[in-house]
């Protein structure tokens, strides 16, 4: 029983890591939403993804999160902007901004942070269960 | 922490002699089981020492910036849950000793 406690805390730390990944790529893709595309033939920067996989740890018959895949979101167009002066401006003065979407960034955000502290939530949950179980020994 | 100063050895030696100071009075005491009771007790003292010196490690690499916050979390709460256990078995099994040697022969 108790092996089973430990192993929920490595399994909530791992989803704890998953969501800190989930963090970095959302931080990466808010800080570079101004990127735009430097010569009139290039690409602007392109929205990161991110997915996660389940993998089974044979050793401890546990289902742990992992990053699956850092990949680029090559589905959503670029926008473009007017602006003439830009020198990654075309002919007619358009440039191709990053396809991404703050609003979608911060809602991606709201959701790893409530999904880190669920894990988090967990640990204490686990913690806290193993104590009372042991405080039935000090009575 | 000063824990690592204590030899897991010593301690589990001292169990045992408790243990076979006890059974020594009965009558034909289970031998078989004071040694299993050794080594559960050796066994159960190096894991916790173990699991601190991991602890102390995975504190000591974050404080120098090197480590993952998540694995000092997930070192100390280890550490802390198998100290408890530890503190409290020892708590239970010195009251045991102490109400044997209390009674008046």
């Amino acid at each position: 029983m108790s092996q089973d406690l430990y192993n929920t805390l490595s399994i909530s730390a791992n989803g704890m890591r998953a969501q800190s990944a989930r963090i970095k790529v959302i931080a990466e893709n808010i800080a570079n939403a101004d990127t735009a595309a430097t010569s009139p033939k290039g690409l602007p920067y392109t929205r990161k993804t991110i997915t996660f996989k389940n993998v089974l740890d044979k050793q401890l018959g546990t289902n742990r999160v992992e990053v699956s895949k850092i990949g680029q979101d090559t589905s959503k167009p670029y926008p473009t902007k007017y602006m003439p002066d830009h020198p990654g401006a075309d002919a007619n003065g358009y440039v191709k901004m990053p396809n991404v979407d703050p609003l979608v960034e911060t809602m991606d955000m709201q959701e790893a942070q409530r999904s880190y502290e669920a894990n988090l939530g967990m640990i204490d949950q686990t913690r806290s269960m193993y104590s009372q179980t042991v405080d039935i020994l000090r009575h | 922490m000063t824990i690592d100063k204590v030899n897991p050895a010593t301690a589990a030696n001292a169990y045992a002699n408790i243990q076979k100071t006890a059974s020594s009075g009965v009558d034909g005491g289970d031998q078989t089981g004071g040694a299993s009771f050794e080594d559960m007790v050796r066994k159960s003292v190096t894991e916790t020492v173990d699991t601190l010196k991991g602890e102390e490690k995975a504190s000591a690499s974050a404080i120098t910036g090197k480590g993952d916050l998540i694995d000092v979390i997930q070192a100390t709460t280890n550490a802390d849950m198998k100290l408890q256990t530890i503190v409290a078995a020892r708590d239970r099994m010195l009251s045991a000793y102490q109400t044997i040697m209390n009674m008046p022969i």
